[in-house]
């Protein structure tokens, strides 16, 4: 048997967590520079606010409502994030990591599957004060399935039975399934297939020819047979990449510059935690594409490099490079990706016997930047094309403080 | 069932030059076969850093339990607040600390002084976790460390 454990909002119960006057009352968090609504409280979905909704748009509704908003602080989620995954890790040894608020547990050899859910959801609630619920089936993705269902009923749901699993499937959306893309959802609805019940009686045949082998696989562990297992390794990355959108659009090839740099930077430093070297950097610049009367561009380029790096001086020169290359005047641009691909160990790099290489140099430098910015706080030590005032930087103007990183930020208490 | 845990801090280079000042190139040190991890107070004051929170007292209500303005409070929720538990809480939005005190007719939080208890209803009032330890500020800043240079 496989539990899925999913954190309830996780982000808006992040946020109450430290503020707890905000309990029953509606609660939105915006994406990276204060953009759209990426999740709601309860009480903010129940007035109607969308996933996605534009936040300067909504803002009278905001007011009339009294909605807390808040800016997205990964710091805290982060952190949150592992105390419920290590808390949830100590309930079994099968554990798979599945996303920033969902896990899976292997719960192989567990009898009383109900209590055991109760016990987990109720330590997870006493001891990081986050909400989860607990769906428990065969298979992941009746897990899945199994844990969307009780986020109406309280918390708890345990399909350990073909006649709990017949009924489930029979009233569950064939979208809703792990796995069903939009695309697919579309297609079987127009088939004539609405429930998870509709497509799980549907020939294998069928299921092969309009899903593929990945459609197959879903199939079988709709009917309870586990063909998806828990992974606990994670696969190496095959790339990595830094982006967000500016507070305003530009077109300063001085704070183009900068944001480059700054995003080359954190790449780097991406990079150098995953182990891994970068052998070949893209950069690209775009436009905001939902401007339609404004002049589009989406210009890139894609750079191999003569050694595989991760170090921050040598892939901020290869941005800035590609920056330069790149970049064509009579557009405001919204937005800079820097990526890094063709990923190996880094302890397989491999050099380069015709090029002049100050790798160790390098290499030492971003070392002991990482040290110092480990602990002084990120950003204490730059490098120099960043520059100083970060006009491009990111608009966080309802960020809570970092209860729970930050010296500074603990809550004061009388 | 859960060990303790283990802390031991990274060196320090500025403060802890040597790596090992056990090593020794002369004649081999007798006490090498003896050595253990010296203490350090965050094996004692932390034991379940997963579910550990900080906070910091603002004023001295709660000076007669011993928790003066200033002191760091060490919180672990993974306790469960028991009578006379000195829990952190929230009540209309203020972070408070108090003792818990569970009697059978009554439930409050107390610091000390009657006329202030608050009386636990059932809304209004969050329990955050169970203080485990305080740390109260002695010299705070006003002593010179003697380090050179």
């Amino acid at each position: 048997m496989v539990a899925l454990v999913d954190c309830n909002n996780f982000y808006a119960s992040c946020e109450r967590l430290f503020k707890p006057e905000l309990i029953g009352k509606p609660i939105i968090v915006l994406s990276n520079n204060d953009g759209c609504v990426i999740a709601r409280s309860n009480e903010a979905k129940d007035l109607g606010i969308t996933m996605g909704a534009v936040f300067y748009m909504i803002e009278e509704d905001i007011k009339k409502h009294k909605i807390n908003v808040f800016s997205s602080n990964y710091t805290l989620y982060g952190d949150m994030s592992a105390r419920v995954m290590t808390n949830l890790a100590r309930f079994s040894t099968e554990v798979e990591v599945y996303s920033i608020d969902e896990c899976f547990l292997g719960l192989t050899g567990i009898f009383d599957l109900e209590r055991y859910a109760h016990l987990i959801r109720n330590s997870i609630i006493q001891n990081t004060g986050i909400p989860v619920s607990v769906g428990i089936a065969p298979t992941k993705t009746l897990a899945k399935l199994a844990n969307k269902m009780c986020k109406r009923t309280g918390g708890l749901c345990v399909l350990d039975t073909e006649e709990k699993i017949t009924a489930a499937v029979k009233e569950y959306n064939v979208e809703d399934i792990w796995g069903i893309g939009r695309a697919y959802a579309k297609q079987l609805i127009l088939l004539g297939i609405e429930t998870a019940a509709d497509l799980r009686d549907q020939p294998i045949g069928f299921v092969q020819d309009k899903l593929t082998i990945q459609g197959v696989r879903m199939w079988n562990e709709l009917w309870g047979r586990s063909c998806i297992p828990l992974s606990d390794v994670l696969e190496r990355k095959k790339g990595l990449c830094t982006s967000r959108a500016f507070s305003k659009l530009t077109n300063d090839m001085e704070e183009l510059s900068e944001a480059t740099a700054s995003y080359a930077n954190r790449l780097s430093l991406k990079l150098r935690k995953d182990q891994s070297c970068a052998t070949v950097i893209s950069v690209r610049l775009l436009t905001n594409r939902f401007k339609a009367d404004e002049p589009q561009a989406f210009p890139s380029i894609t750079i191999p490099l003569t050694h595989a790096v991760n170090n921050t001086s040598e892939i901020v020169k290869v941005a800035l490079f590609g920056l330069r290359a790149i970049y064509r005047e009579g557009f405001m641009y919204q937005k800079v990706e820097v990526t890094a691909t063709g990923l190996i160990p880094e302890t397989e790099v491999q050099l380069n016997m015709f090029s002049k290489w100050n790798g160790p140099i390098n290499d030492k430098l971003s070392k002991i930047m990482d040290q110092i910015n480990g602990h002084y706080g990120r950003g204490t030590v730059r490098i120099a094309a960043e520059g100083t005032a970060q006009r491009w930087a990111m608009k966080r103007n309802f960020l809570s403080p970092a209860y729970t990183t930050q010296w500074k930020d603990i809550i004061k208490t009388k | 069932m859960i060990m303790l845990r283990k802390t031991t801090p990274k060196r320090d280079p500025v403060l802890e030059p040597i790596a090992d000042p056990g090593q020794v190139t002369g004649f081999s040190s007798p006490a090498q076969d003896y050595s253990e991890d010296r203490l350090h107070i965050i094996q004692k004051l932390v034991k379940d850093p997963t579910n550990t929170y900080y906070f910091e007292m603002e004023n001295n209500d709660m000076a007669v339990y011993g928790i003066v303005k200033g002191a760091l409070l060490i919180v672990d929720r993974s306790m469960k607040p028991k009578h006379g538990t000195i829990v952190i809480a929230n009540v209309e939005g203020e972070w408070i600390t108090r003792k818990l005190i569970l009697n059978a007719d009554k439930k409050f939080l107390t610091c000390g002084i009657e006329n202030q208890d608050i009386l636990i209803t059932d809304d209004g009032i969050i329990i955050f976790g169970s203080v485990t330890w305080s740390c109260n500020p002695m010299a705070n800043g006003t002593m010179v460390k003697h380090l050179i240079p």
